[in-house]
């Protein structure tokens, strides 16, 4: 039992216990309200350069399976719960989760009053934090000299093209931090996918002669993607159907004229009822966003707001008026989360084999 | 449009059947008569807490599908709720629609099949299977070489059933082909069509329950997912269940969730329906089991766990409001009704047993569990943790009771704890925990219950826990983590062989003091003002002191054999009455099904186990006015004033070791006491089937001759005396009356009219009305509701339940009644 | 035996689709009028309608058409079909939930003419099956299902069948 301590930037320390890697870290800190899904959660690049804190109160009982990794690796800064489960290795468990984030050198830190946090964070919003060994100035100094990366989509991203074949549609994702929830979804449709950067060219899109384009979902501010970028939305959105996520959708958005804001308090859970407003239709689906879309800011573009967030009314989807292009806030792979989101894949390839014309088995 | 609503009760407590639906109900009676419906309710349950509200018509009848279209056509009835009177009220209402065709009112928010679903589980596997959903694999063979084409098809293990069986049913659990061959030859013989079904064996599968909501839009809503310890093959309410699930995987969760939707949608059902599964743990395949639109233990339970809204929610769903315009109490943030509840905190309901009561009383049981329920009650352990979810759950259930005397545990030999591994009985947690101490690793003991080994983790670490509070006396550091994971002030006293007086202090010198935590369905997301808390040991406390003039109320935990509906509704109803009388209320219990976790009985409720240190927590955070504790919890009331608490005492009777069994009938004469003396109330007769209360039998003269000995206490309460027969031979002293039975208190109010209790706590408090004194001045005069009235205690089905052959003291153990005009 | 082919969720999606394509196609909503051909048809319009009216919060006119006169197999050919909305000059949606040979299309046509002059009409169906027999495409098509001749399609309709599907049997 080695004691460690979470340190946030406005001077609050939480004591606990380590578990995880025995490394020191910095990173910002998210709270995450999901009940179910944590390996989910830790592999998606959005978090990286996050610690993330899990509300729900066990974590770690169904072990690391790696048919759940979003990424190959924990993309997390840190990760605090207030219990970790000790698990047996069988079945598709193939480790613990202590083992596996002792083994990426990843720390976590267990034993801390998770729901104080939450609490403190829904009144802060979101800031820096430190997992550390002692609670010092020198440690408090180093947490406010820290400048965390606005470069994460560089980082994440592939540095190379690649190609995920399949036999039906040719979809082009373009990687901001893909997950893997994405591909597999993808590969259900058995759509023939090539990944591209993020700094892709418009040339190098069309040399690949898209059925349709997917602008995958990401970490971070939406400032730091290349200009050409939205060169490539604004002009294939008029060709082909194209399906923005999460910081796609976030692109797809600025592409078209609307702007952004910083949420106070960021969405990071599975609970939130969202609607389809053509439908009325209300879903659940998995949400993790720092920014969200000016609601005010639509209405001066050729989109319309498809989808809200009805606990505090964010925009969660938007289409354009004249092209057969569209985006969502939320995670619409259900890795984690429900399953009722995935109706956004279906939309997406339903355009995509209408456009081409084909028969839809 | 304002609609006449029959709401059918639920008849008599049993098995599986405690005060959730009378809570339920009170609740949906609220949010109806706030639309502007007329209620009506019809039921014959003595203990009931609605049918006492003024604002509703009570109709006091049997039961029966027939009795209740009378009771439609009588009173131009033009709706029926039938989702807060347990299977009975399903059950009577699928009778009705069937009776009445065209012209049977709608029954709100369930359909024809979602009945018959919940019914009839050959009838729920063939819509299911339509629906696309696995259904439990069954077949019929007509000979041996059928039957294994079915095996080969389903794999071993599986269970032959004889269709139309001579006597008695039989289910055969087949593990092998050479079983299977003798088994099915068996089977064969007893049938008389010389038919059997195969069925795909599901023991051992993981249980699973989730509780969804679905309005007439079509949204779908989870509120909570449950996870049994134990795997199929122990009946639900028997086995340890927690929520959050915890075991399964995100993708096998949300598949369950979705299929839930699907059967919910499938049947069309407008409000609450829980699906049950069963999950294979080795592949990830379920079947589906059973589907209950109607609030039961598991509902409870969810709601207690989530403090999401659901009874207001389910009622505006019934009357066709949607999730996103349905009214609820201003309590609950706007947004609440529609979002799916997320914990920050886990709950465990731990099951109670009978058979050590049982024992004592001197009769034999059979205390294997199997796939007959045998628990008869529930407590709920609430923490961060599983660990002190488990152990106040376990605190709040066992505060006595002799099978869970770690002695026992000792004695047990390894190979009696072989045996009860893979036979397990009610002390099931604790021979988990001897196995663990003895020696034998998590995978084992997983492999060996089919429990998964993450249970067995957290129970090694109480067992590691407990042995370093052991070798660790006076330690800071392992008290506290003592107490974070839950355990007692008392079990730490005990262990260290010392008081649990200097245990508390030293805890107190140290700060190691518990926090209260809300029950809010955000997990700290949304600012929601919340009055139901927990305890737990951490950083943050949100629980503030409720204010001067306080009362707070102890529940009395977990139903036993006897009369829990009957201390439910007593405890409730001083609750109540409390408020009524301008005291701020404040509601201590652990029973997820009790009345006194109706929100609107109290300004707050506390969810913790009542053993001395519990209670004392909220007393100091509270510094309640007042106290009141049931008075069968003789050790805590002492303990309590050894603290210097006020404490005021819901008299219950000690029980006398009873002559109703032999003797036949006895008389007994009821009384009201204000404190100075005793007021005659009337008298009744009661024997071992029930007890019939008659006004007429009193005359002014037999009115003058009863005795009225004087009492030596000034605590205003309900008496009782009991003899053979009247006249009465000898002198009746002081000695010879007896507090009265709760059971007796609430039928007493069914009767007169008259809510006694309420009478007694405005007495208590020194309030009584110039009416109450009237009334008191004035009972031979007393009009009685109801001039004569019997109650029946239920026949219980012990013998099936508890595999007793003696026949029981129903005045002791009978756990529900009906009750009839006479 | 009948085989769903379309489920309840797909065939809102596919009404969903066809709605933001009408939005596409129309550069809005302007001036647009919705017909359903009877009895599906106007079902199928309808919710096209009420989609529209959540999107842009704007009431679409939806009228019935009953072609029965109009059918080239019909005996009495005389009463002209009523439409209560006008149409003159209006972009119009004709609706009907399968598209097959085209004949009740062209007769709508001709019942749709005997009641104005619309600028445009364009024609929404939930399902094209194909074999057509005369010079006519939709031009939002929910889904191209590929059948035999002898196979028929079902619609069913919550309204009036009491679940969203489409059958082939």
């Amino acid at each position: 039992m080695t004691k460690r301590y979470l340190i946030l930037q406005d001077g609050t320390v939480y004591a606990g216990e380590a578990f995880g890697a025995p490394a020191t870290t910095f990173g910002e800190i998210v709270f995450h309200t999901a009940m179910t899904g944590y390996q989910e959660v830790i592999t998606n690049p959005i978090y990286h350069n996050q610690i993330v804190m899990f509300t729900s109160p066990t974590i770690g009982a169904a072990g690391i399976n790696h048919r759940a990794d979003e990424s190959i690796v924990p993309t997390v800064k840190g990760v605090i719960v207030r219990e970790i489960a000790d698990v047996s290795t069988n079945r598709l468990q193939s480790m613990s989760l202590h083992d596996y984030l002792k083994r990426h050198n990843v720390p976590g830190i267990s034993q801390i009053d998770t729901r104080a946090l939450a609490r403190h964070l829904r009144k802060t919003g979101t800031q820096k934090a430190s997992i550390v060994d002692v609670p010092d100035a020198h440690a408090f100094d180093q947490l406010r000299a820290m400048v965390l990366t606005t470069r994460q989509v560089a980082q994440v991203s592939t540095p190379k093209a690649y190609a995920n074949p399949g036999r039906g549609a040719n979809v082009v994702v373009l990687d901001f931090g893909l997950k893997n929830g994405i591909l597999r979804m993808l590969s259900d449709f058995d759509a023939n996918v090539t990944v591209l950067p993020y700094n892709a060219t418009v040339d190098e899109v069309a040399n690949l002669d898209p059925d349709g384009i997917v602008l995958s979902s990401g970490p971070g501010d939406p400032r730091q993607i290349p200009d050409e970028t939205f060169d490539i939305i604004r002009q294939f959105q008029t060709r082909v159907p194209l399906f923005g996520i999460g910081l796609g959708h976030e692109l797809f958005a600025i592409a078209n004229g609307a702007t952004l804001q910083q949420m106070p308090v960021e969405h990071h859970g599975m609970n939130h009822p969202i609607r389809e407003q053509i439908t009325s239709r209300i879903m659940f689906a998995t949400q993790g966003q720092g920014y969200a879309v000016n609601p005010d800011s639509v209405r001066e573009t050729d989109m319309f707001v498809t989808h809200i967030d009805m606990t505090d009314g964010v925009v969660q989807g938007l289409r354009h008026r004249d092209y057969p292009a569209f985006s969502v806030q939320f995670f619409p792979d259900t890795a984690p989360g429900p399953f009722e989101a995935t109706q956004a894949f279906d939309e997406f390839m339903e355009m995509v084999t209408a456009r081409r014309g084909g028969w839809l088995s | 449009m304002t609609e006449r609503i029959l709401i059918i009760g639920g008849s008599a407590n049993d098995f599986g059947r405690e005060t959730e639906s009378d809570a339920a109900s009170y609740q949906v009676v609220n949010g109806l008569v706030k639309r502007g419906h007329q209620i009506v309710i019809a039921d014959d349950n003595p203990y009931g807490f609605t049918t006492e509200r003024e604002e509703i018509k009570v109709i006091e009848t049997q039961l029966t599908a027939p009795n209740l279209v009378k009771v439609i056509v009588e009173e131009h009835i033009t709706a029926i709720v039938a989702s807060v009177g347990g299977l009975t009220a399903v059950r009577l209402s699928a009778e009705i629609l069937q009776i009445l065709g065209n012209d049977a009112p709608k029954v709100l928010g369930m359909t024809l099949p979602v009945m018959q679903a919940a019914q009839n589980t050959k009838y729920l596997q063939e819509r299911l299977t339509q629906l696309k959903l696995p259904a439990v694999q069954t077949r019929l063979a007509s000979n041996v070489s059928e039957a294994f084409d079915a095996a080969r098809d389903f794999d071993f293990p599986v269970v032959v059933r004889s269709v139309a069986p001579v006597g008695q049913t039989i289910r055969l659990q087949v593990e092998d082909a050479e079983e299977l061959e003798g088994a099915a030859e068996t089977a064969l013989n007893r049938s008389l069509t010389h038919q059997v079904n195969v069925d795909k064996s599901i023991r051992g599968y993981q249980e699973i329950a989730m509780v969804v909501v679905r309005d007439r839009m079509d949204t779908t809503l989870l509120i909570g997912g449950v996870e049994d310890m134990d795997p199929v093959g122990i009946h639900s309410a028997d086995s340890i269940a927690i929520t959050p699930v915890q075991t399964l995987p995100d993708p096998m969760f949300q598949t369950l969730r979705n299929a839930a939707f699907t059967v919910a949608r499938g049947f069309n059902v407008q409000g609450l329906l829980e699906v049950r599964f069963a999950v294979n743990p080795a592949n990830e395949e379920f079947v589906i089991t059973r589907v209950t639109p109607y609030f039961d233990r598991t509902s409870a339970m969810v709601v207690t766990a989530t403090g999401y809204p659901l009874v207001p929610v389910i009622t505006g769903l019934m009357v066709g409001e949607s999730l996103t315009s349905v009214r609820i109490p201003s309590i609950y943030a706007d947004h609440t009704a529609l979002l799916e509840p997320t914990m920050d905190h886990i709950v465990i309901r731990f099951p109670v047993f009978a058979f050590g009561e049982l024992e004592t009383a001197g009769i034999k049981t059979e205390n294997r569990l199997d796939t007959v329920q045998k628990s008869v009650g529930a407590t709920i352990g609430v923490g961060r943790s599983v660990e002190e979810a488990l152990e106040k759950a376990i605190r709040a259930a066992h505060f006595n009771n002799r099978n869970f005397s770690p002695t026992l545990m000792n004695a047990l030999t390894d190979n009696e704890i072989v045996e009860q591994l893979i036979h397990p009985r009610d002390n099931r947690i604790l021979v988990l925990l001897e196995a663990l101490r003895r020696g034998y690793t998590v995978d084992e003991l997983a492999e060996l219950t089919k429990i998964n080994a993450f249970y067995f983790y957290k129970l090694q670490r109480l067992n590691n826990l407990e042995q370093a509070v052991k070798d660790n006396p006076w330690e800071a550091d392992v008290l506290q983590q003592a107490k974070y994971y839950g355990l007692s002030d008392g079990l730490v006293a005990k262990l260290w062989d010392e008081k649990y007086e200097a245990v508390r202090r030293y805890r107190w010198d140290n700060g190691i003091l518990p926090t209260y935590k809300a029950f809010e369905p955000s997990a700290g997301e949304f600012e929601e003002s919340v009055s139901q808390f927990y305890s737990t040991f951490e950083s943050e406390n949100e629980s503030e002191r409720l204010g001067d003039d306080s009362a707070l109320i102890i529940g009395t935990g977990a139903f036993r054999l006897g009369d829990g509906a009957a201390a439910s509704y007593v405890m409730a109803t001083v609750a109540d009455e409390l408020r009524s009388q301008g005291l701020k209320t404040i509601l201590m219990n652990n029973n997820p099904t009790d009345l006194t976790f109706i929100p609107q009985l109290g300004d707050k409720q506390y969810y913790e186990p009542l053993e001395i240190s519990d209670v004392m927590n909220v007393i100091e955070i509270e510094q309640p006015t007042r106290v009141f504790v049931p008075g069968n919890r003789i050790k805590l009331i002492t303990q309590l004033r050894k603290m210097g608490v006020n404490v005021q005492v819901i008299a219950k009777e000690k029980y006398l070791p009873s002559s109703m069994l032999s003797e036949g009938e006895q008389t007994v004469v009821n009384y009201f006491y204000d404190g100075v003396e005793l007021h005659i109330i009337g008298i009744g007769h009661q024997d071992n089937g029930g007890i019939l209360l008659d006004q007429s039998a009193m005359t002014p003269s037999l009115w003058e001759t009863l005795p009225r000995p004087e009492l030596e206490i000034d605590t205003p309460g309900m008496y009782q005396l009991i003899v053979d027969r009247l006249p009465i031979d000898g002198e009746i002293t002081a000695a010879d009356i007896r507090p009265m039975p709760f059971t007796h208190i609430a039928f007493l109010d069914k009767v007169t009219g008259v809510s006694w209790l309420r009478l007694v706590v405005r007495y208590m408090l020194g309030t009584p009305s110039a009416s109450d004194e009237q009334l008191v001045d004035q009972l031979m005069t007393l009009q009685w509701r109801l001039k004569t009235a019997r109650l029946r205690y239920r026949d219980a089905d012990f013998a099936e339940h508890l595999n007793t052959t003696q026949t029981l003291d129903n005045g002791r153990f009978a756990m529900g009644a009906t009750y009839q005009v006479l | 035996m009948a085989k769903e082919i379309v489920d309840a969720m797909a065939m809102q999606r596919a009404l969903t689709r066809i709605t933001y394509e009408i939005i596409e196609k129309n550069k809005g909503i302007n001036n647009l009028v919705i017909v359903g051909i009877k009895t599906r048809g106007v079902f199928i319009a309808e919710r096209i309608a009420q989609r529209l009216q959540q999107l842009e919060n704007a009431q679409i006119p939806v009228a019935q058409l009953d072609i029965s006169t109009y059918r080239d197999d019909a005996t009495d050919r005389g009463s002209k079909a009523e439409l209560d909305i006008d149409i003159d000059g209006k972009r119009v949606i004709l609706v009907d939930d399968v598209l097959y040979t085209g004949r009740t299309i062209r007769a709508a046509l001709d019942a749709l003419m005997d009641n104005g002059r619309p600028a445009v009409v364009n024609l929404a169906v939930l399902v094209d099956r194909g074999h057509r027999e005369l010079p006519i495409r939709a031009d939002f098509v929910g889904k191209n299902i590929p059948t035999a001749a002898a196979e028929r399609i079902n619609v069913n309709v919550t309204e009036i069948d009491g679940v969203d599907s489409v059958e082939i049997r």
